[in-house]
């Protein structure tokens, strides 16, 4: 008798497992596809799950694999072209952002010439085409050539499916109305112009800074990694980003005053103004620049840029104290917008000169206590990924600075970083945070406390896939997917709106943007048709029955329970009868 | 044996079970694969030039074998040298960031073990002595509630009503930068920070301890010599206070040393749900990204925590009672 | 009338109503996890983007989230991942601390000593730090990798207890008589001293099954879990950034945990008083 329940136990438990794993079985899909997410990214693993409820559709089995930040960067930044079983990943949601004037990040960013971080390498290692035509885009100083190899580079893009374009986020600019002249865009590189209405000196600023952007983590520009919104307030860089007078974003000079290019296209002149100083009052020169493009330039100093700069420049000249030459490697026709980079801020040369380039990482400039800069603040206090504290420089050499002390403050919980500046702990939000929380938006634009604005900022969210793929390589299985992305959902119901639509890897409305380039919308019609000119039959296969297990093996369960139950409650009443 | 020799074998006691837990620390973290380099790198969203990488991996002694970096490693750590985070959000040596943090994570588990000692002793004794009264249903119910309560939800609530709907208390972080407060009021910043966070951790604290200390409490009023000191009419009261709580103390004393483990969960939780930069939180990032020659680090340092709190409980349970020395 | 100690328990056990209450919760749960494909089709925890983030109504008994899933039904999907988590880890556990608990306890000497110092450093690392040390080596993330690590940093306090119930049981005249009967120690370990010592091992393990619901949950909100399974941590994670405009995604969802928590810790509570067992060494 026990023996016998102790069996069923076992049977109970097993079977319990078992139970556990029914759901509506199906039969398994031609095609599996492994996306791959970043624990932590929400809006990655949201668009997973809408794909993989799409794509079944045709047949496609999408199975989610989220990694945490280090593997997921691995396995699509470090092992191109693999497929997930190889190490590498089949799809994944991706973004990249652009300067505002020119293309730039040095053309292994879209050739095959050395590191694809991003999807649309894939594309480009398959065959020549996309290659070439970049190439040629970015060697000319003709800017007609240039046009028509980058537009043909983009409307391929979008017929061959190189990636597929999700759209362009459109990010929210968010201050307390007291607030004037910022403009998200320039990352916090006009904080000179930013003035608070009504306020009386001593005029403090709060700005609260996305976590994934900041803060700073190397207080030298050469290792500012990816929060710069601070050094942008400390230093300036030769050109900075203005306006046109027909209002679309231009390179424009800033502590160069102009630049002449050498017949051959191999020399560039910059003329430096003459009116700047250093923060210690040490005047700039060009020697300073010099110094600043050495580094750069030099493997030693493990400068962040040292593959973009090098790849155009191969060295430095200054002729006398307010004239640099660069001698270029290749004819660099996104010259002046390179020199716009955070990364390339200038630094003084009287103050890091001596130290040798392999020590400055570790020296105290980069972690303790940054070197004097020459823009509208200066450096106050820091704690590293937590705040930095800048005051006013009042002899910047385009007027001092209304505000007198800025900090920068960097929290990790979007939803705390609201709050503060709805009660007004905080003047200013950076406009990352705005893609945390899109339903906020419209309740924010009606506070009346607060100023803000939707600013479309230059960066493409694309899934990006994997052309070794044995399926996805076929261009017509890459067409059904991008038929099959339900676009104006993600817009309205993901991004609350908050996001462009896009036809094209390049920012709509940003310089060399081609508003020919295919645009696709969702159309599951189609989809099914393309994928059944490649070859696949229709999917699912008609008839799929509910399988019963779904009900029986439940009912099994409570069966074998009741069973239980039952020996068991008779047991004890047999035992107590013989007892009495 | 003598008060000293004990403590000493208590301390040598440590040492061996420390060095067994660094090999376990060691080997976890380097079994597992990934690569700090391409962390350091990949994070900035740039691409950077294989030759630097290459560069960065030999100067920080990555391609040595598996033994050759432990014993590197623990030389290092001797020395004060707990490793360095590679990561883009660090990238500085774990012991300027564990000494940043320590105070504030240290400071939060203490005022909340405080907070929740003196609520749970009184609260226990009083359930115990009032076995099955309104209070003492009361009290245990709530703590039965409190001590089921996902830490992370209740913090979620919290801030929800306290911070977004009501708006009385700072949403995030540990205080107000920017800003210079006179040393009260800077005092009182703090304290508004702190106060929800303090809150959450010892709400389950004091539930867990509660329950503790009314079922020994319990135990000890069941005792033959309490029956005795009441036949002997010695007033409720003393009976409580003199006797039967010195014995309870004792228990107490080792479980509060013994439960350092719950309240560091509790903060590791806390720190992470209100954005608080102590250890716990820097804990958790750390093991988000894999940074794993900062996670050895870090890891050590609270086991080292931990383990001396065992130590400080097993010395004050000896000093109460002498018994306990073998 | 018999007097074994599964009837005394059983006795005693009725009398506590609040366990009773408990361990319905827990039944309830139970069934609801089993037969969700039937309460709870799957199409209702599928992403629906027509109705995102809509409050609690006729329609939809506590929301959805912010694709448009059902949140009741994804608490119902919830159950049995909870479940199936807990009882893994539970397995494994109960292996591991029956294994050397009674390995330890039964043989005494050199054997137990070594075995008591290994689950003495496995008691000194504190649970979080072992629990995300552990999860965050892997590359993948997965339930099944939860569900073993809290195994690894609960097993030692289980062997602890069953090893002195080991010891205790050992010196027992039963155990003489049967070792003079010739039984092997196989056959004495597992006829007579393991089923006396079970009762330890229950309420232990209904104990912990609350912790594992517990400490799953917390695991997989903090980031360290699995996020594309459906699990209740990771929905009350997602429901963080709503809290202003959805807070039901994170508030029902932690309203589950809390429930069947409580109902383990009530059942714990009240099969330890019945078996009068003490739970700590």
């Amino acid at each position: 008798m026990k023996t016998a329940i102790f069996v069923l136990a076992i049977l109970f438990l097993s079977s319990f497992f078992l139970a556990m794993q029914t759901t509506m079985a199906q039969q398994q899909p031609p095609i599996t596809i492994h996306w791959v997410v970043s624990a932590g990214a929400t809006k990655d693993l949201e668009i997973a799950e809408i794909m993989k409820k799409e794509l079944i559709q045709i047949g496609i089995d999408v199975k989610i694999e989220s990694f945490d930040k280090a593997s997921f960067l691995a396995r699509t930044y470090f092992n191109p072209g693999l497929t997930f079983d190889q190490g590498g990943s089949d799809a994944a949601y991706q973004g990249y952002s652009w300067m505002l004037t020119d293309y730039i990040w040095y053309i292994g960013c879209y050739t095959s010439d050395y590191l694809p971080p991003i999807g649309w390498n894939y594309w480009a290692w398959r065959d020549g085409t996309a290659d070439t035509l970049i190439r040629n885009g970015m060697s000319s100083y003709n800017t007609t050539y240039r046009m028509q190899n980058l537009y043909a580079w983009q409307e391929e893009h979008q017929k061959d499916v190189g990636t597929i374009v999700v759209g362009y986020p459109l990010y929210a600019q968010m201050t307390r109305k007291e607030i004037k002249g910022y403009n998200g865009m320039l990352r916090a590189y006009d904080a000179g112009n930013w003035t608070v209405e009504g306020a009386t000196h001593p005029v403090t600023v709060r700005y609260i800074s996305h976590f994934a952007t900041g803060l700073v983590t190397g207080l030298l520009p050469f290792y500012l990694g990816s929060g710069y919104i601070e050094l942008n307030t400390m230093y300036r860089s030769l050109y900075q980003v203005g306006r046109t007078p027909e209002g679309r974003y231009a390179a424009v000079p800033d502590m160069a005053e102009s630049v002449e290019y050498s017949a051959d296209g191999m020399m560039a002149t910059f003329h430096l103004r003459h009116d700047i100083k250093w923060h210690d009052g040490v005047p700039f020169t060009s020697k300073d620049v010099k110094y600043t493009f050495d580094v750069l330039m030099d493997p030693k100093a493990e400068a962040e840029y040292y593959g973009d700069f090098s790849a155009a420049v191969s060295s430095v000249s200054a002729p006398d104290d307010y004239t640099v030459v660069l001698h270029l490697a290749k004819p660099t026709p996104e010259l002046t917008t390179l020199l716009m980079s955070s990364y390339s801020l200038i630094v003084p040369e009287h103050v890091l000169g001596k130290i040798p380039h392999d020590q400055l990482k570790a020296s105290d400039y980069n972690t303790k206590t940054p070197p004097p800069g020459t823009g509208p603040f200066k450096f106050k206090a820091w704690t590293r990924a937590e705040y930095m504290q800048l005051e006013a420089s009042k002899d910047f050499y385009r007027g001092a600075p209304a505000i007198d002390s800025l900090v920068f403050e960097a929290i990790t919980e979007p939803m705390t970083g609201l709050a503060a500046l709805k009660k007004g702990d905080a003047q200013m939000l950076d406009i990352y945070f705005s893609v945390e929380f899109p339903d906020e938006i419209p309740g924010l634009k009606a506070n009346p406390d607060l100023h803000v604005e939707t600013v479309p900022y230059p960066r493409t969210l694309f899934i990006a896939l994997n052309h070794n793929h044995p399926a996805l390589g076929n261009r017509l299985v890459r067409q059904a997917i991008a038929y099959l992305v339900p676009y104006d959902q993600i817009r309205d119901q993901v991004y609350k709106g908050m996001i462009q639509l896009g036809n094209s890897p390049i920012v709509a409305s940003t310089w060399g943007w081609d508003p020919n380039a295919l645009q696709y919308h969702y159309d599951p019609a189609k989809a099914k048709e393309l994928m059944a000119m490649a070859g696949y039959a229709p999917w699912p296969p008609p008839a799929a029955e509910i399988p019963s297990s779904v009900y029986v093996v439940p009912a099994v369960e409570a069966l074998v329970a009741g069973l239980i139950v039952g020996f068991g409650a008779t047991y004890a009443v047999l035992r107590r009868k013989k007892s009495e | 044996m003598g008060l000293a020799a004990y403590i000493t074998k208590r301390i040598l006691l440590v040492v061996p079970t420390f060095f067994v837990a660094t090999v376990i620390i060691f080997l976890l973290i380097h079994v597992a694969p990934g690569d700090p380099i391409q962390l350091m790198f990949a994070e900035s969203g740039h691409p950077v030039s294989p030759l630097i990488v290459q560069q960065v991996r030999t100067r920080l002694g990555l391609d040595q074998p598996l033994h050759v970096q432990y014993l590197i490693w623990i030389g290092k750590m001797l020395t004060g040298d707990l490793g360095v985070s590679y990561s883009a959000q660090f990238g500085r040596p774990v012991l300027s960031l564990i000494t940043e943090r320590i105070w504030l994570t240290v400071g939060i588990m203490v005022t909340a073990e405080a907070l929740s000692i003196v609520f749970a002793l009184a609260l226990g004794v009083v359930a115990a002595a009032r076995q099955y009264s309104v209070i003492d249903n009361l009290c245990s119910v709530s703590a039965l509630l409190g001590y089921s309560m996902p830490t992370f939800w209740i913090g979620l609530v919290l801030i929800m009503v306290f911070s977004v709907w009501l708006g009385l208390l700072p949403t995030f972080g540990v205080m107000t930068y920017g800003v210079e407060f006179p040393p009260i009021q800077r005092v009182i910043d703090i304290a508004t920070h702190l106060i929800l966070p303090v809150l959450v951790i010892s709400f389950s604290y004091t539930a867990y301890l509660f329950r503790m200390v009314r079922s020994n409490m319990l135990e000890v009023l069941r005792q033959d010599y309490i029956t005795t000191a009441r036949a002997k009419g010695v007033k409720e009261r003393m009976v409580i206070y003199k006797h039967a709580l010195r014995n309870t103390l004792l228990p107490t004393v080792t479980l509060v040393g013994l439960s350092v483990g719950f309240i560091l969960s509790g903060a590791v939780v806390v720190e992470t749900v209100f954005s608080i930069p102590g250890l716990g939180s820097l804990f958790i990032e750390l093991a988000l990204k894999r940074d794993y020659p900062a996670l050895m680090g870090l890891s050590l340092v609270i086991t080292i925590m931990v383990l001396l709190a065992n130590l400080c409980t097993d010395i004050a349970y000896s000093l109460i009672d002498p018994r306990i020395r073998y | 009338m018999k007097t074994g100690r599964a009837q005394i328990a059983w006795r005693k056990f009725k009398k506590n109503r609040a366990s009773f209450v408990g361990g319905g919760i827990l039944v309830i749960v139970i069934l609801m996890a089993l037969f969700a494909p039937v309460i709870a089709p799957e199409g209702r925890i599928e992403i629906d983007l027509t109705s995102t983030k809509l409050p609690p109504g006729p329609d939809h008994l506590f929301g959805t989230d912010s694709l448009g899933r059902d949140v009741a039904a994804y608490i119902i999907w919830g159950a049995r991942t909870s479940l199936m988590v807990a009882a893994t880890a539970l397995l494994l556990e109960i292996l591991l601390a029956v294994a050397v608990g009674a390995i330890a306890g039964y043989y005494r000497g050199i054997v137990d000593d070594i075995l008591m110092r290994i689950t003495d450093v496995i008691l000194v690392l504190p649970t979080i730090v072992l629990l995300v040390v552990i999860v965050s080596m892997f590359k993948v993330r997965s339930l099944f990798l939860i569900a073993a690590a809290m195994a690894i940093t609960s097993w030692p306090w289980m062997a602890r207890v069953v090893r002195s119930d080991f010891l205790s049981l050992r010196e027992q005249p039963f155990v003489e008589a049967a070792r003079s009967l010739g039984a092997s120690d196989f056959a004495i370990v597992a006829r007579h001293i393991l089923p006396n010592a079970l009762s330890s091992i229950i309420v232990l393990g209904t104990i912990d099954i609350a912790w594992f619901i517990l400490y799953q949950a917390t695991l997989t909100f903090l980031g360290l879990g699995d996020p594309v399974a459906v699990s209740w941590g990771s929905l009350i994670s997602r429901g963080r950034n709503y809290l202003g405009v959805a807070w039901w995604i994170s508030t029902f969802p932690g309203l589950a945990i809390f429930i069947v928590t409580l109902a383990c810790n009530l059942l714990g509570d009240g099969l330890r008083d019945a078996f009068d067992v003490k739970t700590r060494v």
